[in-house]
């Protein structure tokens, strides 16, 4: 996917302000959203996570708790944008925001926040975690394909 | 809850005695507790919240605060009170400690109030972790949580939040 930074204009006072706007693929993941910026997605197309050789589920690949049998099966296979073949699988909810810096809030110093860059806001409300694409290369790059769930 | 104290507290004026603190009281359901006022930055409506991979029971997720992402800590949690029910969420308690600032789910916070050195005594009624003393107020016994302490233990342990940046990718 191609990165499409928008610019407004508003109106701010006597002058007028630029706002870029980006766009961010949020994944429908448990126990919360995550984000990736759409620039670092090459491409999301449909898969099944029974079929052999596909890639591990993302959050496996993060080593986020396992999700729950109710949850639903990820139907989206996302390939990110870049060198090599790094894939994984997301629920087939998927939305696209476009956000301001404004929207995009710093996170405190936690482990357990290493590997996110930034907690995205929608409407006003926290809604999904910006992931940092590097580590998650790294980490794609170091989880081998499988059909089989982590004990 | 009755008018256990003197007087409410006005920061400034003339009670600048060394000895006496500056107290908030909030309730987490049916238990009361006293922070430290002068590290409490707001008193919010209940905020929402986003649950983040990895948490523990004590910090469970985040919330927004004046342009950035805060850690939500469960008190409860914390100083290991069994209520038996989950929290009765109406108020949110934000305080700055040790360079970190963090949100506090609470029931109810009443206004904050000047307690007397000698209202204060060592923890022996109330027992709870990361609480040295308790307050006396007329029969019903406060504890006084060290709210550096819990920050601190729970946050301080990744360094301050200074620093982290924000750039996405």
């Amino acid at each position: 996917m191609a990165e499409r930074p928008q610019q407004d204009s508003e109106p701010a006072g006597s002058g007028e302000r630029q706002v870029t706007r980006r766009e961010y693929v949020v994944f429908a993941t448990s126990p919360c959203a995550l984000a990736l910026p759409a620039n670092a997605i090459a491409s999301i197309k449909r898969s099944d996570e029974r079929a052999q050789g596909l890639p591990q589920r993302l959050e496996w690949v993060l080593g986020m708790r396992p999700p729950a049998p109710s949850d639903e099966l990820p139907t989206r296979m996302i390939s990110l944008a870049g060198e090599g073949d790094l894939s994984f699988l997301v629920p087939h909810e998927l939305a696209i925001l476009q956000a301001t810096q404004d929207e995009l809030l710093p996170l405190p110093r936690l482990p357990e926040l290493e590997g996110f860059a930034a907690l995205l806001m929608s409407g006003g409300k926290p809604h999904a975690l910006v992931l940092h694409v590097d580590p998650l290369r790294a980490l794609l790059e170091a989880v081998p394909s499988a059909t089989s769930s982590p004990s | 809850m009755a008018h256990y104290f003197t007087q409410p507290c006005l920061h400034g004026t003339e009670w600048d005695v060394a000895d006496d603190m500056t107290l908030m009281p909030f309730r987490l359901n049916e238990t009361w507790l006293m922070v430290d006022a002068a590290l409490v930055r707001e008193v919010l409506g209940r905020q929402t919240t986003l649950t983040v991979p990895h948490q523990s029971r004590e910090l469970p997720g985040l919330c927004a605060w004046r342009g950035r992402a805060i850690p939500v800590l469960d008190m409860a949690q914390v100083l290991g009170i069994d209520q038996g029910k989950p929290l009765d969420w109406e108020r949110t308690l934000v305080v700055t400690a040790e360079d970190n600032t963090v949100a506090i789910p609470v029931t109810e916070a009443r206004a904050v109030v000047r307690v007397e050195s000698e209202r204060r005594r060592p923890a022996h009624v109330t027992q709870h972790r990361f609480s040295g003393t308790e307050v006396d107020a007329d029969g019903d016994v406060m504890a006084v949580i060290e709210l550096a302490s819990v920050v601190q233990h729970l946050v301080g342990r990744g360094g301050n939040e200074r620093g982290r940046a924000t750039a996405a990718g």
